[in-house]
């Protein structure tokens, strides 16, 4: 049996019918409009949250480059520094072995003594070094003060590492403290430096040992201060070569850490991209079909409204 | 003959007049809200029996019929009511949803820029630049924070002035319903007819009604109106009507509830289970399952935040040297704000409801706070605590009653939910209850310390003491690796010197204060009583606890490793002047990517995830089920509009049987005219 059909309800259904598509049409259209799949998050309550984490993961990770590269140069700097106190030391170094010639004359010694204190103190200088900031890069957590003075020059810094947190699960040092550059120096084999008394010696006690050495008259190579100097400054050597292994170790780490954290920025964006981005193929298709059959239903809608019996009678 | 022939006819011109009459009033009221399609009811005249058999005498129209079918209006309506519910719902809920819709405005961007000033302060600890955008990004997540809360407050209260307004709609309408009932009533006994029109316009008044809040209706035998609301409270008996208000909960003040006024003008609150359906109904559950939520979400991001990050800014020192116990050190980096407490009645005993202490998993402090409200009530005897959002009790079935706040303490002490009573409340009555809100208002009172926006080098970022070892002496290699602070430590004023002794199996350390330590290795504690020697396990985690006047070095775990040689001395000493130490503003950064809420189950963001999925799919969910219904009633509208609509071509239609009719009893006059006079000239 057909269904009676009322006038009011023939024209409510043809417009709420148009108004329903063009309401869809509207969010088709404006999913085009803002280049997204999900306007709101009723649109995909699941991806949007799954969006949101991935957001933070995204913003975490750019979170850690940022530190890998603030880390990076702190280290870089360090590294130059280290490099810097390394030449001097070669030069101390190579002083100190030219005067071991048995042919040189007090005043010769007096003159490489003379020259070892002028390089002595340009370590200090390098040994309170300050960075852009003007903070003293080898005085631990006390940044502020300046960490090597007097003589015998003392450290009144700390031993305080300073940790940037570079990945999840991992920092990274990005200082050299005092202690470990200058006051605690170790051969090759990791043995401490001492002096012929046996007690441990920084870097300026083992340069400022050789130059009061040679300020001696009448001193000679083959004394064993001057063998124990000369060690000494050989293990100074030791110690910021070895500290140098560090900082390139850790700057290599930071390296790969920073290829991995790069490649993980382009996967979250195709994978915010997957979750957000509209499928312009697809939305496009959406409209032209939406459009094609809200066309249809207003046609149709005009034709049938226009049909009456009043017309024939 | 004749007169017959004529008396005929003009019933069938009476009734094709009534007919076309009742047509063209279909046609006028083509277009009218409401109006149920008429028809007459005909029925032929009694016979006249004569010799040659009965004789019929005409038509007559009984009754102008309403074509109404109370089933199919029925349906209508109920159809009707979740429509109108489900669309006020999606109406409110969609607000929420489009807040969250815009990640560049959520809480997402704020807090990242919050974590990322954090990671700026622990790559230049002791920078004033840095540690003043640490401020700022502090404060604009603050008002990131309080933005989205006044927005569901205006929500809340758009919600609350929308109930008193549809309060007073339904008021209007069952006055008018008891006001058309009376003359219904009466019309009818009046003339013995139907008064189709007072009918329509009732039912039309019961679909608007009805579209305020679902209503039932039963017809009683004077054809008056009976409308029920919830469970059948009554709102109209004939020309009885009892009125709705809107008012201020009893249980919570800042809610406004609807209730039903009682003959002396007293308001019985109706329970919000029972008004389900209109527009009220879409209110109020959006109220209960929307907006509630959504401002307890957002305060349990706010207090697990601040008293996540407020226990470990605790541990730390700030740029001025000032530790835990300094007068001048800011434990609290933000104010956390307490639950709120509504007693019912305001004569119930003064409950105290306090915040837990955020707890340590060893990795991180975090929270047990659940974004739910709870209720504490009394029978006179025993106490319940109900959690709101899923109904579960502290007792419950398998533990006995219980008769006091301390009781309910140990149940919770078991199954933390982030707060605890204050225990000794005493003289609770039967039926006295409270509403307890850990986190509602978090949000709103989010605010970072006023001291610190002031000075940004009171954020403590460093870690208070530093260790030493003795450089210039120590001939071994081991040295302190690790260090941390429990929340409550003590630094002493003087430097505590931990000295190795070479003897024994494994040597020995000395110089702790007098109390004891603890010394944990491989998963096992053992404590040994100080000051007297410990033996030296290398890696071993050595916490202190002391009970030495001075120095009070307590709560802090050192961990020492390496080979030592005997006389090797390590020191710990307060970290005063250490201004480049961030070692506790990156474990205060490390808090966005660890589980600090729910019970150590997620994160801040995971539970900002959840939130706006929650929202996501509730809003999904109500769209949904409004297009599903909305066909639903569209059907329902097609039954009832195949019975009760006008159809024009029927009209049409109508009108010409109804012309022709009363031409044709015309006709029939014509021939008896004709008949009489032919009668009369045959005398002639």
């Amino acid at each position: 049996m057909s269904m009676r059909i009322s006038t009011m309800q023939l024209f409510n259904g043809g417009t709420n019918g148009i108004q329903k598509l063009q309401s869809d049409l509207y969010s088709a259209q404006n999913q085009v409009n803002t280049g997204r799949r999900i306007v709101t998050p009723k649109d995909d309550p699941i991806g949007s949250a799954q969006a949101l984490l991935v957001t933070q993961a995204s913003a975490v990770n750019d979170l850690y480059l940022k530190n890998q590269g603030t880390a990076d140069s702190k280290l870089t700097a360090l590294d130059n520094t280290l490099q810097g106190i390394n030449e001097e030391l070669q030069s101390i170094y190579s002083g100190a072995v030219a005067a071991g010639n048995g042919a040189y004359s007090d005043s010769d010694r007096a003159a490489i003594a003379a020259e070892l204190t002028e390089r002595l103190g340009s370590l200090l200088t390098l040994a309170n070094s300050q960075d852009g900031n003007g903070r003293y890069v080898f005085a631990g957590f006390k940044s502020t003060a300046q960490p090597f003075s007097g003589n015998p020059t003392i450290y009144v810094g700390d031993d305080g590492v300073q940790k940037l947190q570079v990945s999840a699960s991992q920092y990274v040092a990005t200082n050299l403290t005092g202690t470990e550059v200058f006051m605690n120096v170790r051969d090759a084999n990791g043995a401490q430096a001492v002096d012929t008394n046996g007690m441990a010696v920084s870097m300026f006690d083992a340069v400022n040992g050789m130059i009061t050495f040679l300020g001696t008259p009448g001193a000679s190579a083959s004394d064993p201060v001057y063998a124990n100097a000369l060690g000494n400054i050989q293990a100074s050597m030791d110690t910021v070569l070895r500290n140098l292994t560090v900082v390139g170790a850790r700057q290599s780490s930071l390296e790969s850490m920073t290829n991995t954290a790069e490649d993980r920025t382009v996967q979250y964006k195709e994978q915010l991209s997957n979750l957000e981005d509209l499928d312009y193929a697809k939305a496009l298709t959406d409209v032209a079909q939406k459009k094609l059959q809200l066309e249809a239903a207003q046609a149709t809608f005009a034709t049938t409204a226009k049909l009456s019996l009043f017309d024939y009678i | 003959m004749g007169s017959g022939l004529i008396s005929i006819a003009m019933t069938g011109i009476n009734a094709a007049q009534t007919g076309l009459l009742t047509t063209s009033n279909n046609i006028a009221n083509l277009s009218t809200e409401g109006y149920t399609r008429q028809r007459t009811v005909q029925a032929s005249n009694p016979t006249v029996m004569t010799g040659a058999g009965g004789i019929g005498q005409g038509t007559h129209v009984v009754t102008i019929e309403r074509m109404y079918s109370e089933a199919l209006t029925k349906q209508v309506l109920n159809a009707q009511a979740k429509v109108s519910a489900l669309d006020t719902y999606y109406a409110q809920i969609s607000q929420i949803d489009n807040m969250l819709a815009d990640k560049e405005a959520g809480l997402t961007p704020v807090m990242q820029e919050f974590f990322d000033a954090i990671q700026a302060v622990a790559s230049n600890p002791s920078s004033l630049s840095a540690r003043q955008s640490m401020v700022s990004a502090s404060e604009s997540m603050v008002s990131g924070f309080q933005s989205i809360y006044s927005r569901l407050g205006e929500l809340e209260d758009g919600v609350n002035s929308q109930i008193s307004g549809v309060v007073n709609s339904i008021n209007t309408y069952t006055k008018q319903i008891g006001e058309i009932n009376q003359k219904i009533i009466s019309a009818s006994a009046l003339n013995g007819q139907p008064a189709n029109d007072l009918l329509d316009k009732r039912d039309q008044m019961v679909a608007e009604l009805n579209d305020l809040v679902k209503v039932t209706v039963t017809v009683n035998d004077d054809s008056s109106y009976n409308v029920f609301v919830g469970s059948g409270q009554q709102l109209v008996v004939g020309s009885r009507v009892t009125e709705m208000a809107a008012k201020p909960s009893v249980a919570d003040p800042s809610r406004i509830v609807v209730g039903l006024v009682g003959a002396t003008g007293k308001v019985q609150e109706l329970p919000e289970s029972l008004i389900s359906g209109g527009k009220l109904g879409g209110l109020l559950s959006f109220r209960t399952e929307a907006l509630d939520s959504s401002f307890n979400q957002l305060g349990l991001m706010a207090t697990s935040l601040s008293q996540t990050f407020n226990a470990q800014n605790a541990l730390g020192q700030d740029l001025l040297g000032n530790t835990a116990g300094s007068a001048s050190f800011v434990a609290n980096y933000f104010s956390v704000t307490a639950p709120t407490v509504i007693g019912n009645p305001a004569t119930a005993p003064q409950l105290g409801v306090t915040l837990d202490a955020p707890l340590n998993n060893g990795t991180n402090f975090y929270t047990n706070l659940t974004a739910s409200d709870y209720r504490l009530s009394s029978d006179g005897t025993n106490l319940t605590l109900t959690r709101l959002s899923d109904g579960k009790t502290w007792p419950d079935a398998s533990t006995g009653p219980v008769s006091t706040t301390a009781q309910i303490n140990a149940l919770l002490a078991s199954d933390p939910q982030g707060f605890t009573l204050s225990a000794g409340t005493v003289g609770f009555a039967a039926g006295d209850s409270y509403i307890i809100q850990p986190t509602r208002d978090a949000a709103r009172l989010f605010a970072v310390d006023a001291r610190v926006s002031a000075d940004p080098r009171l954020i403590a970022a460093g870690l208070s003491p530093v260790v030493a070892s003795n450089v210039a002496t120590n001939q071994g290699n081991a040295a302190v690796t690790a260090i941390s602070f429990a929340s409550g430590y003590s630094v002493g004023s003087s430097a505590l010197s931990i000295q190795y002794n070479a003897g024994g199996p494994t040597g020995s350390l000395t110089g702790f204060p007098a109390g004891n330590v603890t010394v944990t290795s491989g998963g096992s504690s053992v404590t040994y009583a100080t000051p007297s020697p410990i033996p030296y396990t290398p890696g071993a985690t050595i916490t202190i606890n002391s009970t030495a006047a001075a120095p009070a070095w307590s709560g802090v775990t050192v961990v020492l490793d390496g080979k030592p040689v005997n006389g090797d001395t390590f020191s710990l000493a307060g970290n005063t002047t250490g201004v480049e130490d961030g070692r506790n503003v990156v474990k205060l950064g490390n808090l966005q990517t660890q589980n600090t809420v729910l019970g150590a189950t997620a994160t801040f963001q995971d539970n900002y995830a959840g939130f706006v999925n929650d929202i996501g799919n509730k809003t999904a969910a109500a769209e949904i089920s409004s297009t599903a219904q909305t066909s639903l009633l569209g059907q329902a509208v097609a039954a009832r509009e195949s019975v009760s609509g006008v159809n024009r071509d029927e009209e049409a239609a109508k009108l010409i049987e109804y012309q022709q009719a009363y031409q044709a009893s015309a006709k029939v006059l014509e021939i008896a005219s004709n008949l009489f006079d032919t009668l009369l000239s045959l005398g002639r």
